[in-house]
């Protein structure tokens, strides 16, 4: 967010933050190849928990389905709405619309209350990624919608990872039909070695 | 008649079931290449129906325990409210698709050419429906754009539940009128036969 427009209509914390240091142990990470001192061939710890977003917890419609998902750091929360009326109103197939959105704590600096094309970039990579595995044509007429909040981040690439997951359990637990579940995982070239 | 021939097994979508020469595929299945998989996470349910005849058959299918929600196909009876009428058609949201609630009302219509199957030209669409009548119609078509195309042209579909003008539930005395217990006041509706 640019530092000339300030948002009028909510109480505004200051226009810079930086994240409180917690440790005073200096970590290079040209010497390790990773900062939390992961192996390298290590994935981040897995959590999934289905359902969180129930009735129960909610004024507005309920979504089918939902999933909470922590991976180390990374903490993606997705609702699935749907199947419900759709705007392409295809007659052959339904349609699967993803809605991303990383929270304003979620990185280390303050983020944009508005999406940015960034997040709006990553929505389309998580509809071209989840979409194939839909069986779309059991749902003409009708549109799947997720929206996907990332609570906390830790590094692009491993969060959309994580989104994708998410994404998956959140399906299953909505009772979509699909061909298989999605899963996701990101790597790096280091040195020779992914 | 079906009984269940092997223990109950939870299953994610993708997981394979079964091949499609052994078994017949179920709800919550789909056939590739020959092979039955799983597409909901739900418990696999092996059955067998007309045991001992020559016509057997096994079928693998998968049971999901929450509510899962439906959308209007072609040829499924619909439950929806009356929310808009004009002299030609009248919109409808469609809450439940057989037994199954849908997730959000879906927008449908009934033409007035599709209210009863007998003297067309003649039904007024004020004589048939009023706005807040629940009434009970068949899918015909997927429509246009926006609203699916239903019909009540049979005996059981047309109006289930309304209320007289003074806000009493009305109870049908023919398949053309309805009578408010209380007023004794007749409002004509098309209704469906319930009995």
């Amino acid at each position: 967010m640019s530092l000339n427009v300030v948002d009028r209509r909510r109480i505004n914390g200051p226009q810079r933050s930086v994240e409180p240091v917690y440790t005073t142990k200096v970590v290079d990470p040209f010497a390790s190849g990773r900062l939390d001192e992961r192996a390298l061939d290590q994935v981040r710890p897995i959590f999934i928990k289905t359902g969180p977003l129930d009735a129960q917890s909610l004024s507005a419609a309920a979504p089918s389905g939902s999933a909470y998902y922590e991976q180390g750091k990374i903490r993606v929360s997705c609702a699935i709405y749907g199947p419900r009326q759709g705007r392409k109103s295809d007659a052959r197939m339904g349609s699967f619309d993803c809605d991303f959105k990383y929270a304003p704590f979620s990185c280390s600096w303050k983020r944009s209350h508005i999406k940015t094309s960034d997040e709006k970039e990553i929505a389309l990579m998580l509809e071209h990624s989840i979409a194939p595995a839909i069986r779309l044509e059991t749902y003409p007429k009708a549109s799947i919608d997720a929206f996907v909040t990332v609570i906390e981040s830790d590094g692009k690439a491993a969060t959309i990872a994580a989104a994708i997951n998410c994404i998956s359990a959140a399906l299953a637990d909505a009772g979509i039909e699909l061909y298989d579940s999605v899963a996701a995982c990101s790597m790096a070239l280091h040195g020779e070695q992914w | 008649m079906s009984t269940e021939i092997a223990s109950p097994v939870v299953v994610t979508p993708g997981r394979r079931l079964g091949v499609a020469q052994e078994y017949e595929a179920g709800t919550g299945t789909y056939v590739r290449n020959g092979v039955i998989y799983s597409s909901i996470l739900g418990t696999r349910v092996i059955s067998t129906s007309d045991e001992g005849s020559d016509d057997a058959k096994t079928t693998v299918s998968v049971e999901r325990s929450n509510t899962k929600f439906a959308i209007p196909v072609i040829g499924s009876e619909i439950l929806g409210r009356v929310v808009r009428m004009n002299p030609r058609a009248a919109s409808v949201a469609i809450m439940m698709v057989g037994s199954t609630p849908c997730q959000e009302d879906f927008q449908g219509v009934v033409r007035v050419q599709d209210i009863r199957a007998t003297e067309k030209d003649l039904v007024q669409m004020i004589e048939s429906f009023r706005p807040g009548d629940i009434i009970r119609a068949e899918v015909i078509s997927l429509g246009d754009q926006r609203s699916y195309y239903l019909a009540t042209v049979k005996n059981e579909h047309g109006v289930v539940f309304a209320q007289s003008t003074d806000g009493n539930s009305m109870v049908p005395i023919s398949w053309e009128e309805m009578q408010d217990p209380k007023t004794l006041v007749v409002e004509k509706r098309k209704c469906a036969k319930t009995f």
